[in-house]
């Protein structure tokens, strides 16, 4: 996947809606809980802190990136302004939906 | 927000109407409109998670509808705020309660509260979206302004103070209006010009 779609101009609504992605993608499938999980842990402790630097955003983009890889993401949709949305519309075995991926 | 267009930001965050009356029990509910078409709703349950509702296309959800899908358990993904919400500026009402309140800004605060119930009682979905759709544009259009702090006080002064002032006596008509007519103003003078230079910037990608 290409990172330079996701940047610091739109962390935040890649952190916001991504995390909802990945929740639409768990209630459609109740697979892979243990990432699921893992990275609302993580965005938890994200969203405790008071004061979040550019740092601390890089960090959680990257935890997100890397849960909706070993998802699959064929399973989202990325768009070039930072926005998520899990791919109800994917079948198993369907063409991959790259849609804002380069 | 828009029926899958591309210029929404966050979609809407508003309250759980029927609670409206009672503060403590009024939840936080988020409505995404996605780029897809789809539409999703989440809910504050009052236990650190949310519900979660899904219809799979925004004129089913706009007719009233049963959502395709339905979650009423929270489960373990955190609730976000209003601030996270909107904290981007996507809303320029909030962005000028922001300018006058400053550090003491409260995103519950009476103004908004009050707007919101009046955008979830009297508002038309149509507006609704119009407004979403918009308003993150108009935002970011008034931030690059050198004056902007003295536009958000004229928005303030003008269309929050003013909605509230009758919203409170009960015309409701009055604060609509005024409403309706600040997106159509401010579309003209802050968003048209940005949305012109995406358009021409479109069609020169088409040409090549």
């Amino acid at each position: 996947m290409n990172k330079s779609l996701i940047n610091k101009n739109n962390y935040d609504k890649f952190i916001f809606k991504g995390a909802l992605a990945l929740e639409s993608y768990y209630d459609d499938t109740h697979e892979n809980k243990d990432l699921f999980d893992n990275f609302n842990h993580k965005l938890k402790e994200y969203r405790l802190l008071c004061e979040k630097t550019d740092k601390d955003k890089e960090l959680i983009v990257n935890d997100l990136l890397s849960t909706i890889k070993k998802i699959g993401k064929e399973n989202f949709v990325i768009y070039e302004d930072g926005d998520v949305e899990y791919n109800y519309t994917i079948d198993k075995g369907d063409e991959i939906n790259v849609e804002g991926w380069k | 927000m828009s029926k899958g267009g591309s210029n929404r930001d966050w979609g809407y965050a508003s309250y759980d109407v029927d609670r409206y009356d009672d503060d403590s029990d009024s939840n936080l509910q988020y409505t995404s409109y996605e780029k897809s078409g789809s539409v999703n709703r989440y809910g504050d349950n009052d236990d650190g998670g949310h519900s979660h509702d899904h219809w799979n296309n925004s004129s089913d959800y706009n007719n009233g509808n049963e959502p395709d899908y339905s979650r009423r358990e929270s489960n373990s993904s955190p609730n976000p705020s209003i601030g996270d919400v909107q904290n981007n500026g996507g809303c320029y009402l909030t962005s000028a309660c922001m300018r006058c309140f400053q550090e003491n800004f409260d995103d519950n605060c009476y103004e908004l509260r009050v707007l919101r119930w009046f955008r979830d009682n009297f508002v038309s979905k149509e507006d609704i979206e119009h407004y979403y759709e918009i308003a993150p544009i108009i935002v970011e259009s008034i931030n690059k302004e050198e004056k902007s702090d003295i536009i958000y006080d004229y928005i303030y002064d003008n269309i929050v103070d003013y909605c509230i002032e009758q919203i409170e006596q009960g015309n409701y008509d009055a604060a609509y209006s005024r409403y309706k007519n600040s997106i159509i103003a401010l579309e003209e003078q802050f968003a048209k010009p940005i949305l012109q230079r995406q358009f021409v910037k479109t069609l020169k990608k088409v040409r090549v």
